[in-house]
């Protein structure tokens, strides 16, 4: 492990790292403020394949080495672990649900999220934020948004989205002041869902 | 000067102490005496083989929490923290794998930092490990160990002698 | 109600440029470097970089300079700087078994591996003016002798070896568990409590007393600490062991998978003996308490040692009835910061809060009055 970081170094991160990840900041926070809304990141970077420009600037943003983090085994690539290590200094968790940050493929967030730590009554903000990476903001099943930050309802329908997993995130959302924020990145751009959002789907 | 060949003289088999140990000098000693000898040391490297480097993460300070330990060797605590300045390079080479290059120096000094992880690439590398061993790190460390002498010399002086008065017989 | 009020910009402006000249004083005096400070008023600067729990000597130097040497203001520039940086790593525990040692004395052996180095101290010193440093002047030059051993063992090891003081291992049997699930979550890890991270909680651990006693005013500590010995909360202490030195400080950053040392840094360690008469089911042994410091802060550490120790009552089924041994009261009022800020904030405008007060009065008074008659010293008075 220790020859492979002199060896080949890893990619290259924001190239201002407070600045630019400010600038990230103020975009997520407007992202989590109206949901399932898609916005486009200010600064990417070049990231490994498996994470993708805008999930490598998500976490380049959120995550530092206080923070845990949990790779969906697909996501963990050498150059992901690597590539993170090196940028954030965050700490790798064994499992999901020891994690403050969980990256997944969409397709898995069905199985994973109900795994995460969802907080205490007393500290609700110590639940887990979740990272679901797409290849696009629509083309997925769709569901319809209500609730705080939305003055009237949208629909949102990320590419991967399956009417399972807004079955997932419904539950997650009946357990508020408890529950998981997620954020969907890929495709250019990047949505917020915090646990306060009403969920209305298709299939109900 | 040869090309530097690519194995990587500190740690190719993860022993890394011969790395930690040049790691300590360079953070350790005077930024003017760093820089001092590295400037001579890189002078006299011909034009063409000079180091070309590419800066990975900025000079950038931050923080370090240190820690003690209650009653000196219990439980870990929080003690406060201190400044520290961090770099990374790559030394990029022709024909051989690109080698990174890092600094974490106590302190404020950027320009250390980004010296100090140059260095550190350098003397991963075959063609600079020796020289510069010879030129820059084994002088600092003699230095850091005359200067820790001296000064455990003057402390010696202030330790206690002590001698029992004898009370006399009659 | 509150109600903001602008004004006084100009006032504010003026009044700033007035502090700068009177910073800076008589200009036929030469203006005051950092590098003199850091030098030169060393004490002063280790006590900034404690309090401000922030080791960096040259900024701790231009803290005081800036706060025309008022130790609390340049205490909370620094802890200011501390909170726009991030925060890279957490080191591993300092030795301070294997510290360079520059000081080194116990007052409960006289002979002791390594002997008792007295170092740079004031301990000897008559406390008489010497007027021949009003003058420049050159310090003669210091004796040589023997060198101090590499390391030294710690003093109170000796009473280790023969069980007659509590262990000092980690997970400290006489430590108190954290008595909710969060905060034993936050020990899941193996990461000591963060005052600077969480909130505090009572009752605290160990680890979170030591972070915020070392980071508390001297002044304050050092009178609970006095408090102590005067009889309020006696803990029958001894000085084992006091030592000034330097150590490394390593971490082991994520992208290079091992440990490095990124400098050294001067600590000063009080550890103290307590007594203690056993209790229901143990012997009687001596106790510790435990005081660190950045730089060379004896006063501090010492202090911080006894109150430490006072704070661990109930680890040792002792009643707690003095300031010194309640926790809530020392670790919620030991802070310098937070303190100055409180009682400064008070000359800050309250022009409503007042009215108000002025108002209920008034009415107060009326009503007395009607009651009473009207009060004849007010009426003299007025």
């Amino acid at each position: 492990m220790v020859s492979a970081a002199m060896i080949e170094p890893p990619a290259e991160g924001f190239s201002d790292p407070v600045l630019d990840a400010a600038e990230c900041f103020r975009v997520i926070l407007g992202a989590l403020a109206t949901p399932g809304t898609p916005m486009r990141l200010p600064r990417t970077v070049a990231a490994p394949d498996a994470l993708g420009p805008e999930g490598a600037a998500l976490a380049l943003t959120l995550m530092d080495f206080e923070t845990r983090v949990w790779l969906h085994p697909d996501i963990a690539t050498e150059a992901v672990v690597r590539y993170l290590a090196f940028h954030t200094g965050v700490v790798r968790a064994s499992e999901a649900g020891a994690a403050d940050f969980a990256v997944m493929p969409i397709g898995a967030a069905v199985s994973v999220l109900p795994t995460l730590v969802v907080g205490t009554a007393d500290y609700p903000d110590r639940a887990a934020s979740a990272i679901l990476l797409t290849d696009g903001m629509d083309g997925g099943a769709p569901a319809r948004l209500s609730g705080p930050g939305l003055a009237a309802p949208v629909d949102f329908a990320p590419a991967g989205a399956t009417s399972a997993l807004w079955s997932v995130l419904r539950e997650n959302a009946a357990r508020f002041p408890l529950g998981v924020d997620c954020f969907f990145a890929g495709g250019g751009a990047v949505a917020g869902l915090p646990r306060s959002t009403r969920i209305e789907s298709g299939e109900g | 000067m040869t090309t530097p060949s690519s194995t990587n003289a500190g740690s190719p088999t993860g022993e890394d102490a011969p790395r930690k140990q040049w790691m300590a000098v360079l953070a350790k000693a005077p930024a003017k005496r760093v820089e001092a000898l590295a400037t001579a040391y890189l002078e006299g490297v011909a034009d063409a083989v000079a180091p070309r480097f590419r800066v990975l993460r900025r000079p950038e300070t931050g923080l370090v929490m240190v820690r003690g330990r209650a009653g000196g060797t219990g439980d870990p605590f929080n003690m406060g923290e201190m400044t520290v300045t961090r770099c990374t390079v790559v030394l990029e080479r022709d024909g051989a794998a690109a080698v990174a290059g890092h600094a974490y120096i106590a302190g404020r000094d950027r320009a250390h930092a980004t010296l100090a992880a140059k260095l550190d690439a350098l003397l991963q590398t075959d063609g600079h490990h020796g020289p510069l061993m010879a030129a820059l790190v084994e002088p600092l460390a003699r230095e850091a160990e005359e200067r820790r002498a001296a000064r455990r010399r003057r402390v010696g002086a202030t330790k206690v002698d002590f001698f029992t008065l004898v009370r006399g017989e009659d | 109600m509150y109600v903001a009020v602008k004004g006084g910009e100009r006032a504010i402006e003026n009044a700033h440029g007035l502090l700068a000249e009177d910073r800076r004083g008589d200009t036929e005096v030469p203006e005051l470097t950092p590098d003199q400070i850091r030098e030169q008023m060393k004490l002063a600067v280790d006590r900034v970089m404690t309090e401000g729990s922030l080791y960096d000597r040259e900024l701790a130097a231009l803290a005081l300079k800036q706060a025309r040497g008022d130790q609390i203001e340049a205490i909370f520039l620094l802890r200011a700087y501390r909170t726009t940086l991030p925060r890279f790593a957490a080191s591993r525990p300092v030795d301070t078994g294997a510290m360079v040692v520059e000081r080194r004395v116990s007052a409960t052996f006289k002979d002791l591996p390594g002997g008792q180095i007295l170092g740079p101290t004031f301990d000897y010193t008559h406390r008489l003016i010497d007027h021949d440093l009003a003058a420049p002047h050159r310090p003669r030059p210091c004796a040589e002798a023997a060198p101090v051993d590499e390391a030294m063992p710690r003093v109170l090891d000796l009473l280790a070896c023969e069980g007659l003081i509590e262990p000092a291992d980690p997970a400290d049997p006489a430590a108190p568990d954290p008595p909710d699930a969060s905060g034993a979550a936050d020990r899941e890890d193996g990461q000591p409590a963060d005052i600077t991270r969480e909130p505090p909680r009572f009752p605290a651990g160990r680890d979170a007393r030591l972070q915020t006693l070392a980071r508390g005013d001297e002044g304050f500590l050092l009178a609970l600490a006095y408090s102590s010995q005067r009889g309020y909360g006696r803990t029958h202490p001894f000085a084992g062991e006091i030592r000034l030195g330097t150590v490394p400080v390593c971490i082991a950053p994520e992208e290079l998978g091992f440990e490095i040392e990124i400098g050294e840094i001067e600590l000063t360690e009080c550890q103290m003996v307590n007594q203690f008469t056993g209790g229901a089911d143990r012997a009687p042994c001596f106790t510790r308490g435990y005081g660190l410091a950045f730089g060379h802060g004896e006063r501090k550490a010492m202090s911080m040692a006894l109150v430490d120790r006072s704070l661990r009552a109930d680890a040792f089924e002792e009643t707690r009835d003095a300031p010194v041994q309640d926790e809530e009261f020392v670790l919620s009022h030991c802070d310098n910061v937070q303190a100055t800020g409180f009682v400064e904030h008070l000359k800050l405008p309250h022009y409503v809060d007042f009215q108000s007060e002025l108002e209920l009065l008034r009415r107060l008074r009326r009503e007395h009055d009607a009651r009473n008659g009207p009060d004849d010293k007010a009426e003299a008075a007025e």
